[in-house]
């Protein structure tokens, strides 16, 4: 028996190894290069102790970074729960053509992030559709793409707009997991549609609920393609979130030092808030009696 | 016997592999800097595939890498397996060096042109690359527009005669300075630092910053007046519209449209403009200065420019290669292309620079520096003047607070 469990073991090592080259080993190496101030190129480089780490904290335009990752993690996690839980609402009822619709809602997941960013980009240039219409309607042409904060939301809606079809998905599996009796119990005693949803079918999502929270919150903290299709992080370095700056920084600014501390950071948060979620939902899961 | 079988059968693959590599003889890899369907891109396939077919055994590879060269070539710098050759796109001092073979002893290096060795000269005196052209380059403008507005380019010697031709221009419609400022083509940018920082720090031999630039006691609240230099073409309203999404494409379109009037870009932005609009009448002309007491000037530099890596397996056959680019036929081809003169000189070497040449007899005796960058910045500050430039274009940073990031990005970067 035990030689049965060797020979079954062995076919993880291919697994592990690969794990190993390209997740264990660059993470440490990683963490290496944080702390000396390689260029990125070439074979010198020199140990620089924690002076990268410390640059996190008084470089402004990790100031910047940090709190865009914040806002396309939270803000793309907060559009997604919502419209996601009610596309999944709206089309577990049953009527024609529910699973066209669903298909449409889910079709942009399948589009690589950077041909949506690519197409969002002819939508909202300055000579692009969005101005198009506002000059036929009389208006002015607008910089969509020059204001941070009007950039930073288009961004979330866009990333919104692409994973949506993931969290819907989710939770229709979720509530076609929940038991019809309880509805139907909750019904015959008189409870209305918003109370149904509220005392019975959400208390029952929590577990689709975590599932899609951690990957929207994971997804939008490390939102890269989008924006690189969209701004590069420009102009100047106002949207940039913490991925894109670890790619600007690294291959633009030649640092890879301190690309590798940025890096780091990135880590660290996306740990920080999936810990504190996760700590946060336990023991409030609600199971059927 | 399984045992057997299986030494057999690797015994067997090995000779194949062995075998096919033996037949296919030596392979050059050469890597270069433009897009696959550029003119210049396909010269050199041409001159690879004409030196295969005067060397048998020898098979090149050309590879055009386009926008991702540079991170594909610090990619493979990383891990120290470069190609045979590669295009050094202005860095082949600064970057490159440490991975190029140092080419004074070959046959053509007497032959290089004096207006751009010192810019590929290190401090030891070692050439690295064998330069196909010299770039040349001024502010490129459109002939038309300019006499619509009865401006003089030659007669502009400062940057308030510049302001007051593009008020001139402005009067008549047109765009005085188109830039491409948008955060994905945020080079175009850089190149407009590159062009205008030297009359503020350089160009001036009584009052400049070289030295200070290079051994790092530069004060940069210098750096002020050339952020500001933009910011002012802004606020006074000779940019394009459209100023912080223009990409370098609507530069060369509206230059040929007529409807703008001034490029900070080399004589390839004029080949740019040709596409659009081949008819129309182009030039350049020498970058102002920044006071009366200094002289316009232009700006010289490496352009299409190759080196051989010095670990290279097939060094010498890559050094075979190189002097069969440098001979003039080659050399006229790539200059010509680019509209430039050519990076070797002497008996057989000449570009036919087209309808420039004018421009280029009247810029002869002006005074050339090299790009500011890669002269007096450490490595990496080319992206620092971009992203600070596009800031300031968009209003998302001050001046003040460009000064800041590229004096933290200076020390920062030599520091390494």
């Amino acid at each position: 028996m035990e030689k049965d469990y060797a020979k079954a073991n062995i076919l993880y090592v291919p697994v592990l190894l690969i794990l190993a080259m390209y997740v264990v080993y660059p993470f440490f190496d990683g963490i290496r290069i944080a702390f000396t101030n390689w260029n990125g190129f070439s074979q010198k480089f020199k140990f620089v102790g924690a002076t990268n780490l410390i640059r996190l904290f008084a470089d402004g335009n990790v100031r910047i970074a940090f709190v865009n990752t914040l806002v396309y993690g939270f803000g793309s996690t907060l559009l997604q729960q919502i419209l996601g839980l009610a596309y999944a609402v709206l089309l577990t009822g049953d009527f024609r053509g529910r699973t066209v619709v669903r298909t449409i809602i889910y079709l942009p997941v399948l589009i690589s992030a950077l041909v949506m960013g690519a197409m969002w980009y002819y939508v909202v240039q300055y000579d692009g559709a969005l101005n198009e219409v506002l000059v036929l309607r009389g208006h002015s042409k607008v910089f969509w793409l020059s204001q941070r904060t009007t950039t930073v939301s288009l961004l979330v809606v866009i990333n919104t707009f692409q994973y949506v079809g993931v969290s819907m998905v989710i939770y229709i599996a979720g509530i076609q997991a929940i038991p019809g009796t309880y509805v139907e119990a909750a019904t015959v005693e008189g409870a209305g549609a918003w109370r149904r949803f509220g005392k019975i079918i959400l208390p029952l999502l929590f577990p689709a609920l975590l599932t899609s929270i951690t990957i929207n919150l994971i997804g939008g903290f490390k939102l890269f393609d989008i924006i690189m299709a969209l701004t590069a992080g420009g102009p100047g370095y106002t949207t940039h979130s913490l991925a894109t700056l670890i790619y600007s920084t690294y291959f633009g600014g030649q640092q890879a030092g301190f690309s590798a501390a940025i890096g780091l950071l990135l880590f660290v948060t996306i740990l920080f808030f999936t810990l504190v979620f996760n700590r946060f939902v336990r023991g409030r899961e609600v199971e059927y009696t | 016997m399984k045992r057997v079988l299986s030494l057999m059968a690797i015994a067997l693959i090995s000779t194949v592999i062995v075998g096919t590599v033996a037949a296919q003889g030596k392979k050059l890899t050469v890597a270069i800097n433009w897009l696959p369907n550029d003119v210049i891109s396909k010269a050199y396939e041409d001159m690879a595939n004409t030196y295969a077919g005067q060397n048998s055994g020898v098979q090149l590879e050309v590879t055009a890498l386009g926008s991702q060269y540079e991170a594909i070539m610090k990619t493979k710098m990383a891990a120290n397996d470069l190609p045979d050759i590669f295009t050094t796109h202005g860095w082949s001092v600064i970057r490159y060096s440490e991975y190029l073979t140092p080419l004074n002893d070959q046959a053509w290096f007497p032959k290089i042109n004096p207006a751009i060795k010192p810019v590929i000269t290190n401090d030891k005196g070692q050439v690295f690359v064998l330069p196909m052209d010299t770039e040349v380059a001024g502010v490129v403008f459109n002939r038309d527009v300019l006499d619509l507005a009865h401006v003089d380019p030659f007669k502009i010697r400062t940057w308030d005669d510049f302001k007051a031709a593009c008020q001139a221009i402005k009067k008549i419609g047109k765009t005085p300075v188109h830039v491409g400022g948008n955060p994905k083509d945020d080079w175009t940018i850089g190149n407009f630092y590159d062009w205008t920082a030297p009359s503020f720090l350089i160009t001036n031999d009584k009052d400049n910053s070289r030295k200070e630039l290079t051994d790092g006691t530069f004060d940069w609240q210098k750096w002020a007046p050339v952020a500001r230099l933009l910011v002012d073409f802004r606020d006074i309203g000779y940019l394009n519209p459209d100023y912080t999404q223009a990409t370098w494409e609507d530069v060369g379109k509206k230059l040929a449209a007529g409807e703008a009037a001034f490029g900070f870009f080399g004589s390839y932005l004029i080949g740019e403009a040709k596409k659009y609009n081949p008819a129309g009448h182009y030039g350049f002309m020498p970058v102002p200065a920044a006071s009366a007491s200094d002289s316009p000037t232009v700006i010289t530099g490496e352009r299409a420019a190759l080196g051989v890596w010095k670990d290279s397996s097939n060094r010498a056959e890559a050094l075979k290669f190189l002097a069969f680019l440098a001979q003039p036929e080659n050399v006229n081809k790539v200059a010509t292309i680019d509209a430039n003169p050519t990076g070797l000189v002497g008996p057989g070497y000449k570009s036919s620079l087209g309808d420039l040449t004018p421009y280029y007899d009247k810029l002869a005796g002006v005074r050339g520096f090299p790009y500011f960058d890669r002269a007096y910045l450490p490595s990496g500050m080319w992206d620092s003047m971009c992203k600070t430039g596009t800031g300031l274009l968009a209003n998302t940073m001050t001046v003040d607070q460009a000064v800041a990031k590229m004096k933290n990005d200076y020390l920062g970067l030599r520091g390494q």
